[in-house]
């Protein structure tokens, strides 16, 4: 017996790059799923997502698809998962792989995430920046981000002497 | 007028990117929203968090302010309290807070008066723009005394003194200091009353002084003082042997002539 044919629904980017994809894929997405709960008729028109670039969709997508099916967190679980995200920088396999991105590409995955409402998803990101941080020096956080000092002398003066003081204690 | 509106478009996240004709702001670590900024936090360590306060403006403001706020929750308001179960890290933390210029008030208990988080607190109010309150709760020197430990109990008085001169410098009007309670009460009473007594000579404008139950509070009047720096108007102590033990061969209290 074949299976139910799955509702297919367009989105387009803000590149007008456009993606036909299932509608629990897309479902991941709670602002998307709100979206979608909220028009009652078929509509042919894409949704326009005119936060997200085409390439930065395709790997959403990919996230989504590889998670959907996956209990989406409901508002108890997401305060448990605040409770022991402290405790806790774990990314599964699979997420890693997938995260393993350019620096641009990770930053504008985690905006996406945020936009879209994909909870696992900007976990899964804003973890992987938290252990790119851990346990550098200042400059090493520098170099890796290319952070600009905007400090004016007055203030580097007192952060450098800050520096000198808790070297001395 | 509306072209150029119709270029821009706010985004959800609250940084502005430009239409199809531009290409938007490469996204990294600094155009990130502070919300997702803190979500990051959550998983850094204090000293990572320190590390990334010191590189710009707007780190400063987001991992420093995040670190503080972890033991000091209304340092938003300029209120801040430490005891001494605080970090030294939040000390450096205050210390290198640019984007916390103003502090309303500076609370801590440091039973037993620990020498090396005092002079931290003077460094944290030398880097301040201004501060309106010190509240201090310290040992009496007598335990030092008592120990035979002079030269710690000198070393402690000047630093003390320092920081009451440094406090006294950003403006602060209003000191308190408190100790073990029954130890030298009286000595230090008697002291201060003699210190109001030489206030209400000099100054015709005092408003008033009057004694409280748990210690004496000085009260002079800045109303004769034309200068901009504001003047130390409340002075509140209830660790009489601080002063009133090692400044005995000074034969006035160091802090007095912030008083009159």
């Amino acid at each position: 017996m074949a299976a139910p044919a799955t509702q297919q629904i367009k989105i387009r980017c803000n590149d007008e790059k456009e993606f036909t994809v299932d509608r629990d894929v897309l479902e991941r997405s709670v602002l998307i799923k709100n979206m979608l709960e909220d028009v009652t008729e078929q509509q042919d028109a894409p949704i326009p997502l005119p936060n997200v670039s085409g390439p930065v969709m395709a790997k959403v997508l990919e996230y989504c698809t590889h998670h959907r099916g996956e209990p989406l967190p409901s508002a108890d679980t997401e305060q448990s998962q605040d409770e022991t995200r402290k405790r806790t920088t774990d990314i599964s396999e699979w997420d890693q792989k997938f995260i393993t991105v350019d620096q641009e590409m990770l930053f504008e995955i985690i905006l996406a995430a945020n936009y879209l409402d994909i909870k696992s998803l900007l976990d899964v990101g804003c973890k992987t920046v938290a252990n790119m941080i851990k346990g550098k020096t200042p400059e090493e956080i520098r170099k890796l981000f290319n952070i600009v000092n905007d400090f004016t002398p007055e203030e580097e003066a007192q952060i450098k002497k800050e520096n000198e003081w808790a070297e001395d204690r | 007028m509306s072209n150029m509106r119709a270029k821009k478009h706010k985004q959800n996240n609250g940084t502005t990117s430009t239409s199809n004709d531009q290409l938007p702001p490469k996204a990294t670590i600094i155009s990130l929203p502070i919300e997702l900024l803190l979500d990051i936090f959550k998983d850094l360590d204090n000293q990572t968090l320190f590390n990334l306060g010191v590189l710009c403006r707007r780190l400063n403001s987001t991992a420093l302010h995040n670190l503080i706020q972890r033991y000091c929750p209304s340092s938003d308001k300029g209120y801040i309290q430490l005891d001494m179960g605080t970090p030294s890290l939040v000390y450096s933390a205050l210390h290198s807070a640019v984007f916390l210029p103003h502090l309303v008030s500076f609370s801590m208990d440091l039973r037993p008066a620990p020498l090396g988080q005092l002079r931290m607190i003077s460094e944290i109010i030398k880097t301040k723009a201004s501060l309106h309150r010190l509240s201090i709760s310290l040992s009496p020197l007598a335990v030092y005394s008592k120990k035979g430990q002079k030269a710690h109990c000198d070393t402690l008085t000047t630093v003390f003194q320092n920081l009451i001169g440094d406090a006294v410098g950003k403006g602060c009007t209003d000191i308190r200091v408190s100790g073990t309670w029954g130890l030298g009460y009286q000595a230090g009473k008697t002291k201060l009353g003699r210190l109001k007594t030489k206030q209400a000579a000099t100054s015709r404008n005092e408003k008033s002084s009057r004694r409280q139950d748990d210690g004496i509070e000085a009260t002079t009047s800045a109303g004769t003082d034309h200068s901009a720096q504001p003047k130390l108007t409340s002075i509140t102590l209830d660790s009489p042997l601080l002063f009133e033990k090692s400044w005995r061969g000074h034969g006035h209290y160091p802090f007095a002539a912030y008083l009159l």
